[in-house]
């Protein structure tokens, strides 16, 4: 039986036990990536650098983790802020607009001819695609997503709600659109 | 619920690939700071060295007090003699340990 996420942080705080901290990377580097990977519109590189930084800093931050939470919902927590950082150093001097990519006219007439929910998802504001991946993709309830992002849980239902209406807006057929 | 609906809801609950670690963690691990020691050992080499201080002043501190006040030119009594045997006994070790302490930052 494997060890819980728990007893090797345990581990590591007491003895910083590296084989331990080897351990919890592997068993979420899935995860962090595939939610960074979203957060950063599949930019893979960027996805991978940031998820090594999380990871170093969940190292850095262990002995202030107090077990309140998951231990998974506190890791992404710590990579929604690294990559809410990145993000805004690497705008520096623009305003940091997170529908910015949402008016590209010509990414919307790509995303109307076919049901591609991926790239739809990449048009969403950075917060609502963190909170369709943790709900969709990860499976955390209202609460847990609300605890890992830091917003309120009515936020984070609304999220929910007006992403789905713009989803369904941008996957409806062209055929059937007025414009 | 309509067909789009259902369709959008399918492939947004659709599961996520897995990702294969490759070097992922060894780069991670790579870029830690360096490894702190390691405190069990640590509380094991107090506990280890108190021990044999407290052995070491049971054994040998009265005979060395003993043998210390009738070298000495001087009229030492026993009580100080003995005092100044465990003294040195005690400050050894624990000289060393805060030496090795020291070397190991």
């Amino acid at each position: 039986m494997s060890d819980s996420d728990t007893a090797l942080v345990a581990r590591v705080v007491a003895d910083d036990d590296r084989g331990a901290f080897e351990l919890l990377v592997r068993r979420h580097q899935s995860a962090v990536r595939n939610f960074l990977r979203r957060l950063a519109r599949n930019d893979v590189e960027r996805a991978n650098d940031l998820a090594q930084e999380t990871f170093i800093k969940m190292h850095a931050g262990l002995p202030s983790y107090r077990g309140a939470a998951r231990f998974s919902t506190w890791l992404f927590r710590i990579a929604y802020h690294t990559f809410l950082n990145d993000e805004r150093g690497r705008r520096t001097n623009v305003e940091f607009s997170e529908d910015q990519h949402a008016g590209a006219e010509d990414t919307a007439a790509a995303v109307a001819t076919a049901l591609d929910v991926d790239r739809a998802l990449e048009r969403l504001p950075v917060r609502q695609r963190a909170v369709f991946d943790l709900h969709y993709k990860k499976g955390m309830t209202h609460s847990e997503i609300a605890d890992a992002l830091e917003l309120p849980i009515g936020t984070v239902k609304s999220d929910l709600v007006r992403g789905h209406e713009k989803l369904k807006e941008w996957l409806r057929p062209a055929e059937g659109r007025t414009q | 619920m309509s067909n789009d609906t259902h369709n959008i809801e399918a492939a947004l609950r659709a599961p996520e690939p897995t990702l294969a670690d490759d070097e992922f963690s060894v780069n991670v691990l790579a870029r830690l700071p360096p490894r702190r020691r390691r405190s069990t050992a640590r509380r094991w080499t107090l506990a280890s060295a108190a021990c044999l201080g407290s052995t070491l002043t049971a054994l040998f501190a009265p005979p060395l007090g003993e043998a210390f006040a009738s070298l000495s030119p001087w009229m030492i009594p026993p009580l100080a003699a003995t005092t100044v045997a465990i003294l040195v006994i005690v400050m050894v070790p624990g000289l060393y340990f805060l030496y090795s302490e020291r070397a190991d930052r």
